[in-house]
C-alpha cells in the first residue's frame, strides 16, 4: 500500500536543553535545523514530517528545551503552550517523545514524569547512550519501561542509532497514556517525583561509586583556569580573526581572477556602449565586489559552528560572566552577543533564553553593535587602504581585532547605561548554566549550516545586490552629458547630483558626495557599500580597465577633492570605519528587533540612536583628528 | 556549611536548599541528598552533579547547605 498523504498524528519532541532534541529531529525528518552543544539553540517551534516503517506520515514538532513545565523563560513558555495545544494554528500533540540524556537521568526524568502527569501518551527516548556507558553508568531500559509504564528506546541520535526503533515505537495504535503511579495523596508532587526518580535510578541506572575524572574535567581545568583560561580564550579569538584574514586570501584570489576573466570575456564580446558598461561596471563589478567576501563569511560561520558544537561556547559564556556583569548583563547574554558577530538576526533570536525581560531588551538593543559578517567586506576594503599594504598581514588582523573590540566595548557601555536606566528586575534571576561535556564537532551539521549561510549570502548578492547594482549603475550613468570626461559625466548624472545634495551632511565627517551616496545606499544592507563604491569610483582608461578589488583600492587611493587634496586620508578612512562600526544599516535586523521586542518604537529608536551615534562618532574622529593636526 | 565555603575538589552531599531560586536548582538536579563535587570556585562555581557540570553564581551557592560526603 502506498503511504497516505495526510498526516496521521502529530508528535512533539520535548526535553531538557541540550538533550539532543534537534539532533533527533534532524535524524527523524532528514532536515537541517541548527544544532549546537549548548542550551538554547532552539528557541522556536519547528516542524517537519517523516514516515513510520508502516508508511504512515507523522508530523513532528521540535520544541525549545525546558527544565520543567513551570515555564521560567520565553522559550520554555513556548514549549509548555505547545503541549497544552495553546499555540495558534496548532492542536495539542497526539504523542510526546521525551528526549532525555541517558547520562543524567536524575535530572532529565523530572520533566518526563511531568509530561506523563499531563495524561499525554509518551515515549521516552534515552539519548546519548554512548556517553552514559562511557561514564560507567549501567542502564537497564527494560526495567525503566516496566517501572514507568511507557516505551523506552535507547538511542544515539547523533550517529542515527536507535532511530528505526523509535519509529517502530511510534506505530499505530499509539501507546496509551501511562498513569502517574508516584503521585500519592498528601505528598507534594515535587517530592513524590524526586523520590520516584531516585528509586528508578537505583534500579535502572546505576552509577559507579567513584567520581570519574573525565576528559572534560581535565580540559576545563585548563580552559576555565582564572589565568590560562583567559589566555586560551583570547588566543582562540585572535586565531579565528587571523584565519579569516589569511586563509581566505587564496579562494578570494580565485574569485577575483574569475571576475576579471568574465569581465574580459564580456568586454571582448560587446562593443563599447551602454550595454557593455551595464554588464561590466554594473552587474559584474557590483555583484563581484560583494561575492568576493564569500570565503571570509564561510570561515566565520565555520569557526562559530565548531566552537558551538564542541561545547566551548558555554565555557566562554562562563568566563565572560564577570565581564558581562560590568555591563549590567549576565553570562547568558554572551551567547546571543557572540552569535551577532556572524549575524545580528540569529543573535537577537537567541536572546529568548535570557530570563530577565529587561536584560533581554538591553541585549537586543546592543546586539547590532557586535560587528556582523556583512560589515567584513567593508572593513576589508578599507583596512588595507589605511595601512597601505596588501591583504593578509598580522597588522591587518590586529586592526580588524581592534575594530571588533571597539564595537564590543561600545555595546557594553551602552548596555550598562541602558540597564541602569531600566531599573532593577522585579524578580531576581541567578546565573545558572549547564556545561555540556566536550564533544567532537558534528562536521556534517556544521558543513550544512555553513553551506546554508553561504547560499543565503550568494542569493542575496544575486537578487538584492544585483538589483541595487543595476539601479546604481543607471543612476550614475543617466542623464548623460555630452562631455567626454568621466568625472564630468558622473557629476551630471542623477547620482552625482544626489551626491552634491548629500555632501553638506557628510563633509564634516571627511567624506565627499560620492562616498556619502555609497553610505546612503548601504542602509538597505551594508555590503552594498562595496558595490556602490565600485560603480561610483570607476575610472576607465581606454575603456578596457577592469574594476577588480585591487583596482578599486588603487582608484580610491588616487581619488581627490576638487582642490587636489587626497580624498581618503588615514583620518577620513578611520572616520568611515567608525561610521560602519556604529551605524545600524540592516533592514532585516530592524524587522527582527521589532518582532522580538514586540515594539516598533524600540526598533526604530534603536535605528535612530545607532545611526545618530555613528554620525557623531565619525564627526568626533574626523574633526578631533584634524584639530590634533592629523 | 554553604557550598561557597566547601573546598574545591571536595565530594559533598546537599542537605538543605533555601531561597526563591531553589525550585530552579532542583530542576537542574541540585536536590536534597544528591551527591555534588565542587570543581571550580570563585565568582561563579562549577559543580559536578549527576554526571553533568553546572555553573551557578556565588549568590545562589549561598542558598545551598552541604556536608562532606561520607
Amino acid at each position: 500500500m502506498l503511504s497516505t498523504p495526510e498526516v496521521a498524528a502529530t508528535i512533539a519532541l520535548i526535553g531538557n536543553p541540550n538533550a539532543g532534541k534537534t539532533t533527533l529531529f534532524n535524524a527523524l525528518t532528514g532536515s537541517n535545523q541548527r544544532v549546537g552543544n549548548y542550551s538554547g539553540v532552539t528557541v522556536d517551534v519547528k516542524s517537519g514530517t517523516f514516515f513510520t516503517p508502516h508508511g504512515r506520515k507523522m508530523r513532528v514538532l521540535d520544541l525549545p528545551g525546558c527544565y520543567s513545565l513551570r515555564a521560567g523563560s520565553l522559550d520554555e513558555q513556548v514549549a509548555v503552550d505547545a503541549l497544552a495545544g495553546r499555540l495558534p494554528d496548532e492542536a495539542a500533540p497526539d504523542l510526546v517523545v521525551c528526549v532525555v540524556d541517558a547520562s543524567n537521568l536524575e535530572r532529565h526524568l523530572q520533566l518526563a514524569l511531568q509530561v506523563v502527569e499531563l495524561g499525554l501518551p509518551c515515549v521516552l527516548a534515552l539519548n546519548m547512550i554512548d556517553v552514559a556507558e562511557r561514564s560507567g553508568l549501567r542502564l537497564d531500559p527494560a526495567k525503566l519501561t516496566s517501572e514507568l509504564g511507557i516505551p523506552v528506546v535507547p538511542m544515539q541520535a547523533s550517529a542515527g542509532k536507535g532511530v528505526i526503533e523509535l519509529k517502530q515505537a511510534l506505530r499505530f495504535p499509539l501507546p496509551h497514556a501511562a498513569s502517574a503511579t508516584w503521585l500519592t495523596p498528601g505528598v507534594e508532587p515535587e517530592a513524590a517525583r524526586r523520590a520516584h526518580i531516585s528509586r528508578l535510578c537505583a534500579l535502572a541506572a546505576r552509577r559507579s561509586a567513584v567520581h570519574q575524572w573525565t576528559f572534560s574535567d581535565r580540559a576545563d581545568g585548563l580552559l576555565l583556569h582564572p589565568l590560562w583560561g583567559w589566555v586560551c580564550f583570547l588566543m582562540i579569538l585572535l586565531a579565528v580573526f587571523w584565519s579569516i584574514f589569511s586563509f581566505a586570501r587564496i579562494p578570494m584570489g580565485w574569485i577575483e581572477m574569475a571576475q576579471g576573466a568574465l569581465e574580459g570575456w564580456v568586454s571582448s564580446l560587446l562593443a563599447n556602449g551602454d550595454l557593455r558598461s551595464l554588464l561590466v561596471d554594473g552587474v559584474i563589478g557590483g555583484v563581484g565586489g560583494v561575492v568576493m567576501f564569500l570565503p571570509q563569511i564561510v570561515l566565520l560561520f565555520g569557526f562559530i559552528g565548531v566552537l558551538e558544537s564542541t561545547g566551548y561556547m558555554t565555557r566562554a559564556a562562563f568566563l565572560m560572566d564577570g565581564v558581562m556583569a560590568r555591563a549590567g548583563l549576565s553570562g547568558k547574554a554572551f551567547l546571543p552577543l557572540f552569535s551577532s558577530y556572524a549575524c545580528a538576526i540569529p543573535g537577537v533570536m537567541a536572546t529568548r533564553t535570557i530570563h530577565s525581560a529587561k536584560e533581554r531588551l538591553v541585549t537586543i538593543f546592543v546586539a547590532p553593535w557586535m560587528s556582523c559578517s556583512a560589515r567584513l567586506p567593508v572593513y576589508l576594503l578599507i583596512v588595507p587602504l589605511l595601512l597601505h599594504e596588501n591583504e593578509g598581514s598580522w597588522k591587518q588582523a590586529l586592526v580588524l581585532f581592534c575594530i571588533y573590540a571597539v564595537g564590543t566595548l561600545s555595546a557594553f557601555v551602552a548596555a550598562r547605561v541602558l540597564r541602569g536606566r531600566l531599573g532593577p528586575d522585579t524578580s531576581v534571576s541567578h546565573f545558572m548554566l549547564e556545561m555540556p561535556p566536550y564533544r567532537m564537532p558534528q562536521w556534517s551539521y556544521i558543513l550544512r549550516h555553513v553551506l546554508e549561510r553561504a547560499w543565503a549570502f550568494v542569493r542575496n548578492a544575486g537578487t538584492l545586490i544585483l538589483g541595487l547594482s543595476v539601479l546604481l549603475w543607471a543612476l550614475s550613468t543617466y542623464p548623460k552629458s555630452a562631455s567626454g570626461d568621466e568625472a564630468e559625466k558622473l557629476a551630471h548624472s542623477a547620482m552625482g547630483r544626489m551626491g552634491v545634495l548629500l555632501e553638506p551632511l557628510v563633509k564634516p565627517l571627511g567624506f565627499d558626495g560620492r562616498t556619502g551616496t555609497a553610505v546612503l545606499t548601504s542602509f538597505s544592507a551594508r555590503e552594498v557599500f562595496n558595490a556602490s563604491m565600485a560603480i561610483l569610483f570607476r575610472v576607465r582608461d581606454g575603456g578596457d580597465k577592469k574594476v577588480t578589488r585591487g583596482m578599486l583600492r588603487e582608484q580610491l587611493a588616487a581619488a581627490s577633492w576638487p582642490d587636489g587634496r587626497p580624498l581618503f586620508t588615514p583620518l577620513s578612512l578611520l572616520s568611515l570605519l567608525v561610521f560602519y562600526i556604529y551605524a545600524m544599516q540592516c533592514l532585516p535586523t530592524v524587522a527582527v528587533v521589532a518582532r522580538e521586542s514586540a515594539s516598533w518604537r524600540w526598533a526604530l529608536g534603536q535605528f535612530v540612536f545607532m545611526t545618530g551615534i555613528a554620525w557623531f562618532a565619525s564627526l568626533l574622529v574626523y574633526q578631533g583628528g584634524r584639530l590634533l593636526g592629523f | 556549611m554553604t557550598l561557597n565555603q566547601a573546598g574545591v575538589g571536595c565530594d559533598l552531599q546537599v542537605e538543605v536548599l533555601s531561597g526563591s531560586a531553589c525550585e530552579r536548582l532542583r530542576e537542574l538536579g541540585f536536590c536534597e541528598q544528591s551527591q555534588v563535587r565542587k570543581l571550580v570556585g570563585g565568582r561563579n562555581l562549577i559543580c559536578s552533579v549527576c554526571g553533568t557540570r553546572l555553573a551557578i553564581s556565588r549568590e545562589l551557592a549561598e542558598h545551598v547547605l552541604v556536608r562532606a560526603a561520607s
